[in-house]
């Protein structure tokens, strides 16, 4: 089979199936979606981001009022960790690939190097998103045991819990997604540099 | 009014939605899926061109982000963001099975069954091929040499000629 064959077969596909164009409402068509997508990404980092924005001066209020040192101090820690929270993730989100215009080896490298990102993020969590809160969650719970707070255990082993079951699905989310993504895209680097 | 930008992206997407469309079939595992990612490679197009300076030809720009978004799609395990996507503006016309030739049907989807069994960066460079582009273009599209794409593309024609072969007997 000549190359002009195999061309000739692949351009006549389009005899069977044609893309047809509404061109006076394609524009209008694309900028609601375009639309609903940039509503549904700051959905996102309202909940992502936007928690830790809205708890932060909360724990500040607490850290400055309540009278008990280990709620200052947990209140302080959970103060840095909002703030590095919110640090980190718009850290990662800043890296990622946007031009979708790039060569297509360069583009696969970048959505390599912002996975990896990813994935580092969530390999770490538990030093840089569950320590702190743990231990700034349970200071500050047990620093309510200087005015004889009832359940206050209870609060603590609540919050170790959160932090277990936060790691566990981080960790579900790293190995059910992004090391199988991980792995493909390194296929398909090296088969296009072989 | 339309604006320039406007115009330009109409003018382009019309002449080129055949081949755009056939490149997203070659990744797509039914005309569903094809057409989820038709329509994500045109809102990317239309997201791009404030940022196209004319560094590159407009096909070999437009070939870019059609593979880009067609490989994103592919490594994205959750379908969400495709299927929520709905351009009512962009219809598929099928032409009835009695009014084109068995034999080159046949013939397509051998050829398309074996495109599929390829990996994505040989498929990459074959589809470019087939829609005969240059291989300075394929090259531009890659990011590969131009002696790169020329043995990649011998060796993939092999491959592809072994198996139509086989289908086709």
């Amino acid at each position: 089979m000549l190359d002009e064959e195999l061309k000739r077969i692949w351009n006549a596909s389009t005899q069977q199936e044609r893309v047809k164009l509404d061109l006076a409402l394609l524009l209008q068509d694309v900028d609601n979606q375009l639309r609903a997508l940039d509503r549904g990404i700051k959905f996102r980092n309202v909940l992502e981001i936007g928690v830790a924005v809205f708890l932060l001066p909360m724990f500040l209020i607490s850290a400055v009022f309540i009278p008990f040192l280990l709620s200052k101090i947990g209140s302080i820690i959970l103060m840095g960790f909002c703030a590095f929270l919110i640090y980190k993730l718009k850290k990662v989100r800043a890296q990622k690939p946007k031009d979708v215009a790039l060569p297509l080896k360069e583009y696969l490298q970048e959505q390599r190097l912002y996975l990896q990102q990813e994935m580092r993020l969530l390999t770490t969590v538990a030093y840089w998103y569950i320590a702190p809160f743990v231990v700034g969650m349970s200071l500050f719970f047990i620093g309510f045991a200087e005015i004889g707070a009832e359940g206050l255990w209870l609060k603590v082993v609540g919050a170790i819990v959160l932090g277990i079951v936060i790691y566990f699905l981080n960790q579900w989310e790293l190995n059910r997604r992004l090391k199988p993504m991980l792995e493909k895209l390194n296929q398909t680097i090296s088969s296009l540099q072989v | 009014m339309a604006t320039k930008q406007e115009d330009l992206f109409l003018t382009v997407l019309e002449s080129y939605k055949d081949r755009l469309y056939r490149v997203c079939k070659s990744y797509a595992k039914g005309s569903d899926e094809a057409q989820d990612l038709f329509q994500e490679v045109v809102l990317n197009i239309w997201k791009s061109l404030p940022g196209y300076k004319g560094q590159a030809g407009l096909s070999t720009w437009m070939y870019r982000i059609t593979l880009n978004v067609c490989l994103q799609a592919r490594y994205r395990q959750d379908k969400k963001q495709a299927r929520t996507l709905r351009l009512e503006s962009i219809h598929m016309e099928k032409t009835p099975s009695e009014e084109f030739d068995a034999e080159e049907e046949e013939r397509y989807k051998a050829l398309h069954q074996c495109i599929q069994q390829l990996n994505d960066s040989d498929k990459s460079v074959i589809v470019l091929f087939l829609e005969d582009l240059p291989y300075k273009d394929i090259a531009e599209i890659t990011g590969l040499t131009e002696n790169h794409v020329a043995v990649k593309i011998k060796r993939i024609k092999s491959k592809l000629f072994t198996c139509i072969t086989t289908e086709l007997c």
